[in-house]
């Protein structure tokens, strides 16, 4: 037996590196959290997964014709995938309490403030322009419109960004209260708005993603894509004409979406271009940008509960961050745990629908910003 | 908001009321906030709001709890096709055996309209944790309504013992609709 014999069969022990190993570490802590903590186990457990096949040595999926590698091209680096998922959402979400409780847009608009806060801070930092935009994308705390922005202005930063929002998204529940809390008297959280039943009728539900489709897509011509695929597919689901192709969309299509785009994004954690000091940057900024959006969102509330003479429960502008539908379930709690008989839901509900909403405007109106510059 | 200008006898005043729900209305007389809200009308919960309703003050500012709203001429006049329509509702749950005679009888109940539990939202009933008859306390979780794929445990407003239940898990409730009946 030669020598080289011997290095061929060990040449994967021996292409071992410390970054990879590391990868290797944060992939299955993200598998971990997934099957243990049940954080945003969908899309955390492909991409752990992703980090940690892509991380072996010499490993074949992610090379030229690799499998990992393949994903990435057919929809991360073409923004395939995430605008498939926005179909799924939009025929996922609800907009009906929404729209019987219009005012909740302000609301959606303020809990997006944290992403020009972030933005700022992160250009404070040396973070070129397009990065820092991506990087407060993080603030608009819903993955598909980070990964569309980021991949778009800059896509060495796609993987930590994508890591991160979906990270904190799935800990809206450990991150928002405090602040809440912190930020309202126990009166405020106690402010009962009992539910307003006003009919929707059909006609509203169908004319509304047409709507906000070409009243978006012509102010915002960079957010037409997102707007135009969410609202498509909620299009699909209020017309009730097409729920074959509304619980594909729901379903398989953004399951298997999933799946492709978390392995994709996985695969692009590999240690040199991920263990660097600006991955730690942009987990601590994102983490900034989303308790900007809750305090300024929490903040706008009490604003509303001042015009609204001490009606309006400030803890649903928490609600206006996006993270649909966690950010109002977790107002839900919190006013519960004030009075039990208080049932928020609906309209923090409004104020999540009109976040997602107002998150795929930010992100087109920052592409706007950075392509014209 | 409606405004309504009342004049009785030489008396001429403004009231303004406003929805704040389906049974549920904020009205201001005089500069006074009073929170109303509708009587228990079973079967007619369904329509929002019923002509022969009358609103049954909760107390000035929403303080303190109705007083005897039987008394007023004119509560009453609301109160009776409730009553005679009181019938079990269809897909009422078997273990409401004990309702047709509870629903019968009146429930004035000193707490005014707190004498049930209406549906907060919109949503499911997953399931039902208490039985007719069962004492409960303020508080205790009496079901758990599924809105908005949000799992919410509906609580007893009040001490008291539950008289009918009108749902089984699985039942779509609408906004308003009453879950349980507690004797008073």
């Amino acid at each position: 037996m030669s020598p080289d014999t011997l290095h061929y069969l060990l040449q994967g022990v021996q292409s071992i590196t410390w970054q990879s190993v590391v990868m290797i570490a944060i992939g299955l802590l993200l598998i971990w959290l997934a099957v243990t903590k049940e954080y945003e186990p969908l899309l955390l457990l492909p991409i752990g997964a992703g980090a940690v096949l892509a991380n072996l040595p010499l490993s074949p999926l992610v090379g030229e014709h690799g499998m990992l590698q393949t994903l990435y091209d057919m929809g991360v680096g073409n923004e395939l995938f995430p605008l498939l998922i926005f179909i799924g959402i939009g025929a996922m979400t609800d907009f009906g309490p929404l729209l019987e409780n219009p005012k909740m847009v302000l609301l959606g608009a303020a809990g997006q403030f944290g992403i020009f806060l972030t933005l700022m801070l992160a250009l404070l930092l040396g973070f070129t322009q397009p990065q820092a935009a991506s990087i407060g994308i993080i603030g608009a705390i819903d993955g598909p419109t980070s990964i569309y922005v980021s991949n778009q202005l800059a896509p060495e930063l796609l993987a930590p960004i994508t890591v991160a929002a979906y990270s904190y998204m799935s800990l809206v529940p450990i991150i928002m209260p405090p602040i809440m809390r912190a930020l309202t008297s126990a009166k405020e959280r106690a402010i009962v708005m009992p539910y307003t039943s006003r009919e929707i009728s059909q006609r509203t539900r169908i004319l509304f993603p047409v709507v906000v489709t070409l009243v978006v897509g012509t102010l915002v011509p960079f957010a037409t894509p997102l707007i135009g695929m969410l609202m498509l597919g909620n299009l699909m689901r209020e017309s009730k004409v097409v729920e074959r192709l509304t619980g594909a969309s729901s379903n398989e299509l953004a399951n298997v979406v999933t799946l492709f785009l978390g392995l994709a994004i996985g695969s692009t954690m590999v240690g040199p271009s991920f263990l660097n000091l600006s991955t730690g940057l942009i987990l601590v900024l994102g983490l900034i940008a989303f308790c900007l959006d809750t305090v300024m969102g929490v903040l706008f509330g009490k604003l509303m509960n001042v015009f609204s003479g001490g009606r309006f429960n400030p803890l649903i502008g928490a609600a206006g961050i996006s993270a649909f539908p966690m950010a109002a379930r977790v107002v839900q709690r919190e006013a519960q745990r004030e009075n039990f008989d208080n049932f928020l839901l609906m309209h923090a509900m409004g104020a999540n629908a009109a976040g997602q909403v107002a998150s795929v405007v930010a992100g087109g109106v920052l592409l706007a910003l950075m392509g014209a510059s | 908001m409606r405004r309504y200008t009342i004049t009785v006898n030489d008396t001429t005043r403004v009231i303004d009321v406003e929805a704040v729900g389906a049974d549920v209305f904020r009205v201001q007389l005089d500069g006074r906030l009073i929170d109303v809200t509708l009587d228990d009308h079973r079967d007619l919960a369904h329509s929002a709001v019923t002509p022969a309703v009358t609103p049954r003050p909760l107390g000035a500012g929403g303080s303190a709890t109705a007083g005897p709203g039987a008394d007023r001429g004119a509560t009453a006049v609301g109160r009776e096709p409730a009553r005679a329509a009181a019938t079990p509702a269809p897909g009422e749950p078997p273990r409401a055996t004990g309702a047709p005679a509870a629903s019968g009888s009146p429930a004035p109940g000193g707490g005014g309209g707190r004498d049930k539990m209406t549906a907060p939202m919109p949503g499911v009933i997953l399931t039902v944790d208490v039985a007719v008859g069962a004492s409960v306390r303020r508080g205790d979780t009496l079901m758990v309504l599924e809105a908005m794929k949000m799992k919410n445990e509906l609580k007893a407003p009040k001490d008291g013992v539950v008289a009918e239940i009108y749902v089984t898990a699985g039942h779509q409730v609408k906004f308003g609709e009453t879950l349980v009946r507690f004797e008073s």
